[in-house]
């Protein structure tokens, strides 16, 4: 397996992944702040 | 809640079916084992196109006063933060197919220009939503922005088409029966553009919901700082 491919798919998907974990870390903080007063 | 679980369920089976599938494609003549990143550009590409076509339409939306509504500006902004991600890894991916296959990471191809243009663009669209100014300022001059920027996504889209370009024509056009690609590529990509389209919807979903609460924050923020300088001025 090429390098390239492999950077390829290691970069995507490792990129993807963390935004989707900070963004379910924003929405719990989010949530757990409870709704408006 | 459960919605946006469903979503994210959906979104890691089938990148992760993406993933099988793209490296298992076999290497080819003329491209060796490169054409394997076939399965993530386009669909990472395709994305982009599809947030910044969100991103116009709820800023059209926002901006006809019949159907004003602060959820529009938000699916906006949350759209415009996921095309800048989607744009940002569609030119790693490309650079990364480009070295290899080119002979060089980067070139002034018009492709390749009007991405970096696209990502620019919206970059600078998240950048003056940082500006200091009321919710509802803010939410329009984005909107008017948003819906000027759009044109950037068919030029780019049409530019292998109306200039000479090292690129390839439209990958969309080569899913059409009877083009070169074989099936196994057509199968591998046409999951990846499912793939990266469902993991936009989620994503969105979430950064949605969360542009709304922070909205919420900073304008009950804004209401006790005025309640605070008012009680100030009745104690003096």
């Amino acid at each position: 397996m090429s390098g390239y491919v492999v950077a390829c798919y290691a970069v995507t998907i490792g990129s993807l992944s963390a935004y989707s974990i900070w963004a379910m870390a924003r929405l719990r903080a989010v949530n757990k702040r409870g709704p408006r007063q | 809640m459960k919605s946006v679980r469903v979503l994210g369920a959906l979104a890691v089976v089938t990148l992760t079916g993406t993933v099988v599938l793209g490296l298992g494609l076999p290497a080819t003549y003329e491209q060796r084992t490169y054409s394997r990143m076939l399965a993530l550009h386009p669909p990472l590409a395709w994305t982009a196109y599809v947030a910044f076509g969100v991103t116009a339409a709820a800023s059209i939306l926002y901006l006809w006063p019949r159907t004003r509504r602060a959820r529009f500006d938000a699916v906006a902004a949350a759209s415009a933060e996921l095309g800048v991600l989607f744009t940002g890894l569609t030119l790693i991916t490309g650079s990364l197919w480009g070295r290899p296959t080119w002979g060089v990471w980067w070139t002034w191809d018009a492709r390749l220009t009007t991405t970096a243009l696209m990502f620019v663009i919206y970059l600078g669209y998240l950048a003056q939503r940082g500006l200091a100014d009321t919710a509802a300022a803010r939410a329009k001059r984005s909107a008017m922005i948003a819906v000027m920027a759009v044109i950037v996504v068919p030029i780019n889209h049409m530019s292998v088409e109306w200039w000479r370009t090292l690129h390839q024509g439209r990958s969309l056009a080569s899913l059409k029966p009877g083009s070169e690609l074989d099936g196994d590529f057509i199968a591998a990509m046409l999951l990846g553009f499912l793939a990266m389209t469902l993991t936009y919807v989620w994503l969105l979903v979430m950064r949605t919901k969360v542009i709304e609460a922070e909205a919420d924050l900073e304008e009950d923020a804004l209401a006790d700082a005025i309640a605070a300088r008012r009680q100030e001025a009745l104690a003096t």
